[in-house]
């Protein structure tokens, strides 16, 4: 079990990424605060000894992500689909932000996990693949598919 | 454009509030756990202690005699019997017995089925038809075991020549014991001190049971006439013989003398029964 001063490292260190994941995929603020708190519930009680900071990180990315999986397959989940609620902070988000997000929230949960984690964390596909359990070629294509759906969704062409 | 999703996802973080919650919630499961681990120290160490009361208890309750059958030619063993009729012991009281009891694979059998194993033995078939003598020495012990298995026993030696089936006081395993022999022998030993004071169980251990009976023999030769006299007319007990036992009767008129007698000295209580048709005086050690 780890010591309370790397738990509250981890919290400031990784709270943000688990938030937007969990965002990335849950519609109700409920299930993204049960989620949160399970995964680093899971890493005060995991002994896995972390090679490096990007081990680490890759660690909380993908148990967050199946942890995210796991609820969507599970048949009690909430289903409240408010984008107002899957933001929780509606009023303080300038209109072009709410307008990204909304697009990108709008594409099919296989396409978003794959642009948050390409977009904002800066993985490369062969790393996507890596920590997602994918194809290298299947992320390529997802990314190419994601890129048009944005263009469309957004316009302009500066998604690489 | 990627700026603008950078920027986008940048507007979501996790506010203080839920940062502050998961602490709480993290306190709490910790706490949880920790408490949990130390109360279930308790639990785990009553669970154990009942593991071990069942452990030993079981082992105990299966592995302890609760009967003891001593069989005796010249090889001595005795066979601990449990409650559920099992033979848990087995111990050889000479050489001739361990090498009996490792050539047997009795432990865990039925004592019928044991005694009989004994009785079919090839050496033990061998010694019964050079003349030697068996003894199946059933100890009393509470309840109704020894009983039931006292007539077992009678069934079973009525199938075989020069075989003969006692019980004894349960008191004379100890000193028995004490003298490195059988209950069975030890049985025999005390019945031949009562013709011979002096001898010792040290004497005694080397014979075979034709051998103390042969002794036993000459004692009641020479008591005999005075014997017959004195028989106080306990209850006699007929055993099932194996048919010899009526050629043994006609030849020595009223020799065959089986019965339950409680000696003056009120150390054993033996009952004699047994079959064969040449040593019918050693019934005689029956009458007193």
């Amino acid at each position: 079990m780890r010591n309370e001063q790397e738990v509250n490292r981890a919290i400031e260190q990784y709270s943000d990424m688990v938030r937007r994941l969990c965002m990335v995929y849950l519609k109700n603020r409920a299930d993204m605060e049960d989620i949160f708190q399970n995964i680093f519930l899971k890493y005060v009680l995991s002994s896995v000894s972390f090679e490096n900071e990007e081990h680490e990180k890759a660690w909380f990315i993908r148990v967050t992500v199946n942890a995210c999986k796991d609820l969507l397959k599970s048949f009690f989940r909430s289903r409240t689909v408010s984008f107002e609620e899957v933001l929780d902070q509606p009023a303080i988000m300038p209109p072009d932000n709410r307008e990204v997000l909304e697009a990108v929230l709008s594409l099919p949960a296989k396409y978003r996990e794959v642009v948050y984690l390409h977009f904002y964390e800066d993985y490369t596909a062969p790393q996507i693949g890596r920590i997602l359990g994918k194809n290298v070629n299947t992320v390529y294509t997802i990314l190419t598919r994601a890129k048009q759906m944005l263009r469309e969704k957004l316009g302009g062409d500066g998604y690489e | 454009m990627n700026d603008r999703i950078r920027e986008a996802f940048d507007q979501v973080q996790a506010g203080e509030e839920l940062k502050e919650k998961t602490r709480e919630f993290l306190t709490g499961k910790i706490q949880g756990y920790t408490k949990r681990g130390i109360n279930r120290y308790p639990y785990l160490a009553s669970v154990t202690v009942c593991l071990l009361f069942l452990m030993f208890g079981g082992h105990w309750f299966y592995f302890t005699p609760t009967a003891k059958i001593s069989i005796d030619v010249n090889p001595s063993l005795e066979l601990g019997i449990n409650r559920f009729d099992r033979v848990v012991v087995v111990e050889a009281y000479n050489e001739d017995g361990r090498e009996l009891a490792a050539s047997l694979n009795i432990r865990f059998m039925g004592y019928r089925e044991a005694v009989n194993q004994i009785l079919e033995n090839e050496r033990i078939v061998d010694l019964l038809s050079q003349d030697e003598i068996m003894t199946i020495t059933v100890m009393e012990s509470k309840g109704t075991q020894s009983v039931r298995i006292l007539s077992d026993m009678e069934s079973c030696v009525a199938k075989h020549q020069n075989t003969y089936c006692y019980s004894a006081d349960s008191r004379e395993v100890a000193p028995a014991h004490g003298h490195g022999m059988s209950c069975g022998k030890y049985r025999a030993f005390l019945e031949l001190q009562k013709f011979y004071p002096d001898i010792t169980p040290e004497e005694i251990q080397g014979m075979s049971m034709r051998e103390i009976q042969n002794l036993t023999d000459e004692m009641l030769k020479e008591k005999g006439e005075q014997h017959h006299g004195e028989d106080t007319g306990d209850e006699r007990e007929p055993y099932a013989g194996n048919g010899l036992e009526d050629e043994r009767q006609k030849n020595n008129g009223t020799e065959r003398e089986d019965k339950e007698t409680i000696p003056s000295d009120g150390h054993h209580r033996h009952r004699h029964r047994g079959t064969g048709n040449k040593h019918g005086s050693f019934m005689k050690r029956g009458v007193e």
